[in-house]
């Protein structure tokens, strides 16, 4: 080993320089979650919500307030929203039945972290509104003080009148016993001067300015009668919230960890083949075969791809198979397109994989050189961190693997039962066809050079 | 010693041809100044000890490796430019066994078929090439379980697998016993009667019997090319004739039978105090009169022939007069 410096360096210094970068780039950061909030048709609920949307909320972005829930889930589905808050219709009813309203709220989470994160955030949210209502409330009851307030004063003012201008009237209200106390005095002072003025035909303008404040009276009535009757929790808390995942299938915490498995083993697997198979023939001389050949570079690799696609094809058969039909891993999406992804996955990794292969010395090497990838795999690819808690640096070396592409794809189309995403194809498809050409160069230059 | 390295063929019958072909490895030379001609339809032995360029001329005629300087052209055409055609029309089996290890005797074959986009009655050649290979019945044996024999005939067949109109076998009959060996040479001479051109090499210097030419290497260039026959000549100097005596000779009739056959020292040896081999330029012309004088000094002859020098003597003979500097 001391005779291969390379070897040693790739031993020691890559996964210290892999540990490192993670070390440095790992931030404890968490993901703003981009909302959509979905509002009934009536206007008054509508400029209220977007009211409330303006404020800054923590960890929640307001991407929308719209009308249109069934855009809104759709964008969820493909992951342009993280979260989706639907505000029911009948806040109004449910409030006159003493009943909290419900916010129903739809994420597409599936990691176990980011599903109790989503619930925090949810019931903060809530939390929030209920807050903002309270207080709007107390606003609101405020006003309707200073109604009332306003009503006593002109009811006040109609009594100095009365007493002022007509001594029979003054006589039969102070003939009376006193006056209940409490809320109920302004109502009995303003039956008493009523029935009074029944009976004094000169004051017949002042009578029917008394029947309008009777009615305005009767109303503050009712109103007062229905606050008082209103549950104080309902007052207090007047909305719950419920979450539920777009997927209607339970996604089990060990299921959310089988794609990224998966794509991790495919990427491994393709690699180390592809790592092996030149260099293997370089040095046990089989390439010297190849050589005096006909076949060329280009028919060799397109070999070499072929053949390692079916034998990995066949394995992933095999796996996913055994994972689905015995082990019970929900497969929510389309079989073609999970054939279609885990394909890309293979192809790109076996073009990393002929690259290593090319230019390393011996077998040890090559073997290195992959298991260095699988731990770099393991720390920037997502399989146990989000790639939000990477600094931006860290996740250039996370869209160069192609684990971290397979991870999300595969999840997405097994647990989320979605289309993957044809960006991530064509940057896979893009990849695939650059390792490909250089590798294709690279064998050229191997079979003309020896 | 003059080299002629080229076979008395005319140029456009000539299916192999390079002119001062070299092949440098930094500061190594690996093959110097390679002149030779090679006509269609022969067996082209190539014999030298280890090391002394025979791989690396078969490297540099299969296009594997691009020449320092010089040039050569088989089929008419650079090896490291061969185009897909001239590569079909070629076979190799290299030095080491280089096919894969961990597949089996049939699964190597059909690599190399593939290798060379057979698609038509595979099977039924691998199965005729594994006959004449004597490997019938081990198709399904790994190839690292192979013993080191078998492993050569597995090479030998995978050369021939398609049908190829050159045949580059470089020491094809390494490690393999004499009954196995020489059904080889018999099976090369049968491709030659197909009209296949054969260059070999070999380290058996005796193999070279069975070619049309030979041509002799040593630390990197090329001694002679010659016919086997030509190749002893040249070698022995002449050819030899041995004479055996019924009684002990004197140095002086020694020094009598020298003036008399008008040879030098070095042509004449006493190898027992019986038995004379002189070296001559025509033995079939000298022995007679060598007979005669004898009978005339009254010198009993017991037996007297035309002796054939193995090739193994022959090549040590060439090499040492290389060394010398001849």
């Amino acid at each position: 080993m001391i005779s291969q410096p390379r070897l040693v360096s790739i031993l020691v210094l890559g996964p210290f320089l892999i540990l490192l970068l993670f070390g440095v780039s790992y931030q404890n950061t968490y993901q703003t979650l981009r909302t959509a909030i979905v509002v009934p048709e009536e206007k008054d609920i509508e400029a209220y919500v977007k009211t409330f949307a303006d404020q800054q909320i923590p960890n929640i972005e307001i991407v929308e307030v719209t009308t249109e829930k069934t855009k809104a889930l759709f964008d969820l589905q493909y992951r342009r929203l993280d979260l989706v808050m639907i505000v029911p219709a009948d806040i109004p009813e449910n409030i006159e039945k003493n009943q909290q309203s419900v916010f129903t709220f739809y994420h597409q989470e599936i990691d176990p972290f980011d599903i109790s994160y989503v619930e925090i955030i949810v019931n903060r949210l809530t939390e929030l509104t209920n807050r903002d209502v309270l207080i709007a409330s107390v606003e609101q009851s405020k006003a309707l003080a200073r109604t009332y307030q306003s009503e006593i004063h002109t009811l006040a003012q109609a009594e100095t009148q009365l007493t002022q201008g007509e001594n029979s009237l003054g006589a039969t209200l102070n003939s009376q016993k006193v006056a209940p106390s409490g809320n109920s005095t302004i109502l009995w002072f303003l039956l008493k001067s009523l029935s009074s003025l029944e009976n004094n035909p000169s004051f017949s303008a002042e009578k029917n300015e008394l029947k309008g404040e009777e009615s305005q009276l009767k109303a503050i009535d009712k109103q007062l009668s229905e606050f008082i009757s209103m549950d104080s929790n309902i007052i207090v808390v007047p909305f719950r919230n419920e979450i539920r995942s777009l997927s209607e299938v339970e996604i089990k915490p060990v299921h959310f960890y089988i794609p990224s498995v998966l794509a991790l083993l495919l990427q491994h697997i393709a690699l180390s083949l592809a790592a092996l198979s030149i260099v293997s023939e370089r040095f046990s001389g089989t390439m010297e075969i190849m050589r005096a050949s006909p076949a060329n570079a280009f028919e060799i690799l397109i070999g070499k791809y072929l053949s390692f696609s079916i034998f990995l094809g066949v394995l992933t058969v095999i796996l996913i198979g055994l994972l689905h039909f015995l082990l019970g891993v929900p497969m929510l999406g389309a079989w073609k397109d999970l054939a279609f992804a885990s394909l890309l996955v293979v192809l790109v990794s076996l073009g990393f994989g002929f690259l290593i292969s090319s230019f390393v010395r011996s077998e040890s090497q090559a073997v290195q050189f992959s298991m260095v990838f699988l731990l770099a795999s393991i720390f920037f690819s997502g399989f146990f961190l989000q790639l939000y808690q990477l600094r931006w640096p860290a996740q250039i070396v996370s869209w160069m693997l192609p684990a971290t592409y397979g991870i999300k794809t595969l999840q997405d189309i097994m647990l989320r039962g979605i289309q993957p995403s044809m960006n991530l194809l064509w940057i896979l498809i893009g990849i695939a066809a650059f390792l490909f050409i250089v590798n294709w160069a690279r064998l050229r230059s191997l079979l003309v050079q020896g | 010693m003059a080299i002629d390295s080229r076979v008395t063929e005319t140029k456009t019958d000539c299916i192999i041809e390079t002119e001062q072909l070299t092949k440098k490895f930094n500061a190594e030379i690996g093959v110097e100044d390679l002149t030779i001609q090679i006509p269609r339809q022969t067996i082209f032995g190539f014999i030298g000890p280890s090391g002394s360029g025979k791989t690396t001329t078969v490297r540099l005629l299969l296009g594997i490796h691009p020449p320092t300087s010089g040039y050569a052209q088989v089929f008419g055409h650079q090896p490291h430019r061969f185009s897909q055609h001239d590569r079909e029309k070629i076979g190799y089996m290299p030095q080491l066994f280089m096919l894969q290890n961990g597949l089996t005797v049939w699964q190597n074959m059909a690599f190399v078929a593939s290798l060379y986009g057979m698609m038509r009655h595979r099977r039924q050649r691998i199965r005729k090439k594994l006959e004449l290979v004597e490997l019938t019945g081990h198709e399904k044996k790994r190839a690292v379980d192979l013993s080191g024999g078998m492993q050569r005939r597995l090479s030998l067949a995978a050369a021939l697998l398609h049908d190829p109109e050159l045949i580059f076998l470089d020491e094809p009959t390494a490690g393999i016993d004499p009954v196995l060996r020489r059904k080889f040479w018999d099976h090369f001479q049968d491709l030659k009667e197909q009209g296949n051109t054969l260059f070999i090499t070999t380290q058996y210097v005796s193999e070279a019997a069975y070619c049309d030419y030979v041509g002799v290497m040593s630390e990197g260039r090329l001694l002679m090319v010659e016919t086997p026959e030509n190749l002893k000549r040249i070698g022995m100097g002449g050819e030899i004739i041995e004479i055996k005596f019924a009684d002990l000779l004197t140095p002086s009739q020694m020094e009598a039978i020298r003036e008399q056959a008008d040879l030098s020292a070095g042509q004449v040896q006493l190898m027992e105090r019986q038995t004379l081999q002189v070296i001559v330029d025509d033995a079939a012309q000298r022995l007679p009169s060598l007979l005669g004088w004898c009978q005339e000094n009254k010198i009993t002859v017991k037996e007297a022939q035309k002796l054939e020098p193995s090739f193994d003597d022959v090549f040590v003979k060439l090499i040492e007069r290389q060394r010398d500097g001849a």
